[in-house]
């Protein structure tokens, strides 16, 4: 502590309330010349934190002080005007323009005459690249460099606006075990220059590695703050996930009441499933009219299983079968085919067809069957219609509004109504409950139980660990990319399974 | 009170919806007035609902390419090289006239594939590419037809473009046939409420598991097809076949769409709106003949008609989107 005399950051009593629940409960933080990582599990205040610091969210209660002064910041923009700098977790660059391009935007060197200076503009590109000995020419395209060299470009920008605080949101969740060592050396490089470095990352092992102080949140309250030194891997996963409750065990006896048919016959095969920076030989079965969850931190290869199975990945190696036969699915299209449905995590994306009507978002995957001869039969069409409105209970019962005025939970059961039918076998949902209310994810897992009833085997990937674990017959966790365990849900807790997650 | 509320709601919509349809119905009423009721007189209507055939077959089939935010620049071009062909068929190669019809269609829906298989499997920007496909078949029925008009086609060809059923025109009837089929299409089968969920949301729609590629490919088929009927009904109209046939006709089956209420953005509107869109062109272009109205301020009113419908489309979308909000 000697070392890093003086207080950069120190936030003081932060309060912040969402929907009257506390996503942050009178947290105080600070950081010196230091690596300070912050870690937690989903909703634990990590990324309010941050974003409170960066002046994206206003603090209901509390005090930020920048070098012993008492700041607010009302914009990204001016926190950034106060050298603090993040490099956020989604890249957000110009993949079609140049390195330079990229690093200078807005900044480009000109000419007496108004021209922009390509020389001296990639000059100094290097200048700033040099700083993290990064040896990327600054004439290539930002899209042609692999993703670690993006991230650091990235890192390099951040640096160039000269910031005294540098935010790193789980900077190393798209990159291979060589490209973080690379990473982690860069960082400790920066610290060296005087930056102060706050980190948040799933990853236990780099923390552990990395963080000169460890803050661990949990449900909006701080629960300690310490040195690096004194951590031991166990502890920090006790102090992230709580003391495992009894409370919760027994929670679960209820519901394993409701397990549908027990059956030991898989209708998915997944053998050595690999890709590249994904996933690593993943191997499991999916029985029929089971709910299997599998779940992991993002990052953790959870949403690619779904992709390669629905047909949307094409890039992997390894096998599956269904039903006992080689399954070599390229589409959608074909996935549905072979009786597969799959409801996506980004359901504005990729889910809803925004303009049109509540009945024809939910017929949407089932038209073949309504419109025999490719015309449609009106009443078969209303029965179809009426059938799964009744199935999911949907309020207001009118298919005729647009699917954009329902709430998100609403949305949602639509688009996996749109599964329910005679020819569906397979259900893959992508974190169902992503985005909707808490009064709608019980009735979404009601759904799904409802469908695993009818004999339909179900995929629930998640990364909400206590969600999932409470409703899943069988629980996979995964963790960078390879299954690291499977849990028993009636037998443990959901803590457990995040133990492993993070490990 | 919701009941209220979406009563509001619709009225709001429709009414900003079709807003740009009762600005021309105005300028529609004014033309009459203007021409003293000549422009209303029933062998002028007669006149208008002719004009109207060809732009009209061609505004089915951008309504569809529309709404799946397509966009088919060729049909002008398909309708000249069709014409093309066909004449010489008909005339120097003396085949039998129902072949040579048949060759027309064929030539549509050929220029259709290539346009389609380009833009759904080879994943070519559909303006370029029909832009691309416009000028070759231009080009082609250029050469073919040797910079001279052919005449002499045979006597039974005027069926299309001069005959009458039951008082009525023939091209009307069949404008009149492909309207009622393309409503069909779009409202009551499952290629057709694919097409807007593509056109709402081509992720989704994919993801759902439409086979997205095939109807694409067969929205430019139609299109193609529809460019060589109206080819047939030209080249029966005016006994001949020449270059200039289609020329600009796209422009003009857009504006139809978009003042029909085919929004650009793609997933909205329906083919009624289209043929009425037409409608509502022709009568202006007609009503400023009548009042001798310079063609060269003629071109710049239709180039105004057509911004104003897609003016009047992007700022409805703007509305609904805050409304929304």
């Amino acid at each position: 502590m000697e070392a890093m005399t003086q207080k950069i950051v120190e936030l003081r009593g932060i309060s912040k309330k969402f929907g009257g629940i506390f996503a942050l409960d009178r947290v105080n933080f600070d950081l010196y010349n230091e690596i300070h990582s912050i870690v937690g599990h989903n909703g634990a205040g990590k990324s309010t934190l941050v974003r409170i610091l960066m002046g994206a969210i206003r603090p209901d209660e509390g005090e930020i002080f920048l070098n012993g002064k008492a700041v607010t910041f009302d914009s990204p923009r001016e926190a950034q005007q106060n050298r603090i700098a993040m490099v956020w977790q989604e890249l957000s660059n110009f993949p079609n323009l140049s390195v330079t391009e990229n690093l200078l935007m807005q900044r480009f060197v000109h000419k007496s005459n108004g021209i922009i200076d390509w020389k001296a503009s990639q000059d100094l590109c290097t200048q700033y690249l040099l700083r993290l000995n990064l040896d990327i020419s600054p004439k290539s395209l930002m899209g042609k460099l692999s993703l670690a060299q993006q991230q650091l470009v990235e890192f390099a920008k951040a640096l160039s606006y000269d910031p005294a605080v540098l935010i790193l949101d789980e900077p190393t969740s798209a990159l291979s075990l060589k490209e973080q060592e690379i990473l982690y050396e860069k960082i400790a490089t920066i610290k060296a220059q005087g930056v102060a470095v706050v980190f948040i990352s799933h990853k236990l092992d780099e923390i552990m590695h990395l963080s000169d102080r460890v803050t661990v949140l949990r449900d909006g309250q701080k629960i300690f703050t310490k040195n690096g030194s004194e951590l031991d891997k166990d502890g920090l996963v006790e102090a992230i996930v709580g003391k495992p409750s009894e409370k919760k065990k027994a929670q679960r006896v209820v519901s394993v009441k409701q397990k549908s048919t027990d059956s030991s016959e898989p209708v998915i095969q997944i053998r050595n499933l690999s890709m590249e920076r994904h996933l690593e030989d993943v191997t499991f079965d999916l029985k029929r009219g089971e709910l299997l969850g599998i779940t992991g931190v993002s990052g953790s290869g959870i949403t690619d299983v779904g992709r390669i199975l629905f047909g949307i990945e094409l890039e992997y190696t390894g096998e599956v079968l269904l039903e006992g036969r080689l399954y070599d699915c390229t589409s959608p299209q074909q996935a549905v085919n072979h009786g597969l449905g799959y409801v996506p995590k980004d359901r504005k994306e990729e889910g809803i067809i925004p303009g049109m009507s509540v009945g024809d978002n939910l017929i949407l995957s089932t038209l073949r069957q309504i419109y025999d001869h490719g015309f449609v039969n009106n009443k078969t069409r209303k029965t179809v219609i009426d059938r799964t409105m009744d199935i999911i209970d949907l309020k207001p019962r009118d298919p005729e509004i647009t699917i954009s005025s329902l709430s998100g939970g609403n949305q949602q059961k639509v688009v996996m109504a749109r599964w329910i039918s005679e020819g569906t076998r397979v259900l893959i949902l992508d974190e169902p409950t992503r985005g909707v209310d808490v009064g709608a994810i019980e009735k979404i897992y009601a759904l799904i139980r409802e469908m695993t009833c009818m004999g339909v085997s179900v995929l629930v990937i998640s990364s909400e660990f206590e969600e999932i674990h409470h409703a899943a017959d069988r629980l996979l966790v995964f963790n960078k990319g390879k299954i690291v365990g499977e849990i028993d849900p009636a037998a443990s807790a959901w803590e457990e399974a995040f133990a492993l997650a993070i490990k | 009170m919701r009941f209220r509320d979406s009563k509001l709601n619709s009225f709001l919509k429709n009414s900003s919806k079709n807003g740009v349809f009762v600005i021309f119905m105005v300028i529609v009423v004014v033309l009459a007035i203007l021409t003293e009721g000549k422009s209303i007189k029933p062998s002028n209507i007669v006149n208008i609902m002719m004009q109207t055939t060809t732009i009209g077959l061609l505004a089915i089939g951008m309504t569809m390419v529309i709404i799946d935010r397509g966009i088919d620049l060729s049909v002008g071009g398909v309708a000249a090289l069709s014409s093309a062909i066909g004449a010489i068929c008909m005339t120097r190669l003396g085949l039998p006239w129902f072949l040579c019809v048949l060759i027309m269609l064929v030539v549509g829906i050929l220029v259709g594939l290539l346009n389609g298989f380009s833009i759904s499997i080879l994943k070519m920007p559909a303006f370029i590419t029909t832009m691309a496909t416009l000028k070759i078949s231009q080009g082609l029925a250029h050469y073919l037809l040797g910079g001279t008009t052919i005449f002499g086609l045979p006597e039974v060809h005027a069926v299309f473009g001069q005959g009458d059923f039951l008082g009525i025109p023939v091209s009307v009837w069949i404008l009149a046939f492909f309207t009622v089929l393309g409503f069909i299409l779009l409202k009551y089968s499952r290629f057709g409420r694919e097409l807007y969920a593509m056109g709402g949301n081509p992720k989704a729609a994919w993801i759902a598991g439409i086979n997205v590629n095939k109807n694409r490919i067969l929205i430019y088929v139609i299109s193609g097809f529809m460019a060589s009927v109206a080819a047939l009904i030209i080249t029966s109209r005016i006994m001949c076949a020449q270059v200039t046939i289609g020329d600009g006709s796209e422009l003009d089956a857009i504006a139809s769409a978009v003042i029909g209420g085919v929004s650009m953005a793609g997933g909205e509107g329906g083919v009624l709106g289209a043929v009425a869109g037409t409608f509502i062109i022709v009568m202006i272009n007609n009503g400023l003949n009548l009042l001798a109205v310079s063609p060269y301020i003629q071109t710049a009113i239709k180039g105004t008609v057509i911004f104003v419908a897609i003016a009047s489309d992007v700022l409805r979308r703007r509305k609904e989107l805050r409304l929304k909000q």
